[in-house]
């Protein structure tokens, strides 16, 4: 049995660890069940410490004519002081487009998931992050804190 | 479970709010044709997307249906967001009023909503529209 002093530097590793493993699974679930044409969008994801606005600045590069078979992609998780959280966010410019929040207004992409060649279910982003985000912190959370009795 | 009485428990308070306004706005829903109106003209869109329905325990799954509606509808581009406001507002106010709401015994179906993220406005570069955009999670239970 541990001394209530030697409990709290043992939930906040196992809170930042939690943190960091949840952030991590978010955007591998995201890469899961976004878009893949070229692979631009889905490895423009990014980790930020703290609440942060992610800026939309990589700019769209020309693709093939068909999709690319989809890969893992991998994304860096630096130190976040003191419990701070993350923000995870995207920075292609196309980033709006690629979620179907808005449709290409030169009729090209994904059309807000209409597309016939589409290669994510239309309103990933929304039926993710509406239906399935929760569950993913809470398993992540869950997992974590096992390893910590 | 009947994904279609569960289904209508969403859209029926969002087509009767855009019905309901002084000046009505027609509503569409999933895998439903229509005609995109001319610039000036108004019209909406209901999208629901079901997620994860099933909860693990640990003798089995039980049913806990969980989804996305979004919500958008589109007014004149260039005449300011007040349209889109009113628009909208009403229908953020159907769903919240579900969550006071018993189920519904002739079908057995009964919603909630959680976040909703928005109402986010966009001038369309496409389309002479002006957009209004609601993203909803929503949860329901069918007692069959």
């Amino acid at each position: 049995m541990k001394k209530l002093t030697q409990l709290v530097p043992d939930v906040r590793e196992a809170l930042q660890t939690a943190l960091e493993e949840t952030v991590v699974q978010v955007h591998r679930d995201l890469v899961d069940v976004g878009p893949w044409w070229s692979g631009q969008f889905a490895t423009s994801w990014e980790v930020q410490p703290g609440k942060k606005a992610i800026p939309a600045n990589i700019d769209l590069v020309s693709s093939d004519r068909t999709p690319e078979d989809k890969a893992s992609a991998q994304i860096d998780v630096p130190d976040s002081p003191n419990l701070g959280g993350y923000t995870l966010g995207n920075r292609s410019r196309y980033r709006l487009y690629a979620m179907d929040v808005l449709g290409d207004p030169n009729g090209r992409g994904r059309q807000q998931g209409t597309a016939p060649n589409k290669t994510a279910e239309r309103f990933w982003y929304d039926t993710y992050r509406n239906s399935q985000l929760a569950n993913t912190v809470e398993r992540t959370l869950v997992n974590v804190f096992r390893r910590y009795k | 479970m009947s994904f279609q009485a569960v289904r209508a428990v969403f859209e029926r308070p969002v087509i009767d709010a855009l019905a309901n306004l002084t000046t009505p706005v027609q509503c569409f829903v999933d895998n439903q044709a229509f005609t995109i109106p001319d610039a000036g003209g108004e019209y909406a869109t209901v999208n629901l997307q079901w997620g994860a329905t099933t909860t693990r325990v640990l003798r089995g799954n039980f049913e806990n249906l969980r989804g996305s509606l979004v919500v958008e509808c589109f007014c004149s581009k260039n005449a300011g967001p007040a349209r889109a406001q009113e628009m909208i507002t009403p229908v953020m106010t159907a769903l919240n009023d579900l969550n006071s709401c018993v189920c519904d015994p002739a079908t057995g179906a009964v919603g909630w909503v959680r976040d909703m993220t928005g109402p986010n406005f966009f001038a369309l570069d496409d389309a002479p529209f002006y957009k209004v955009r609601l993203s909803v999670a929503i949860s329901a239970r069918f007692d069959s």
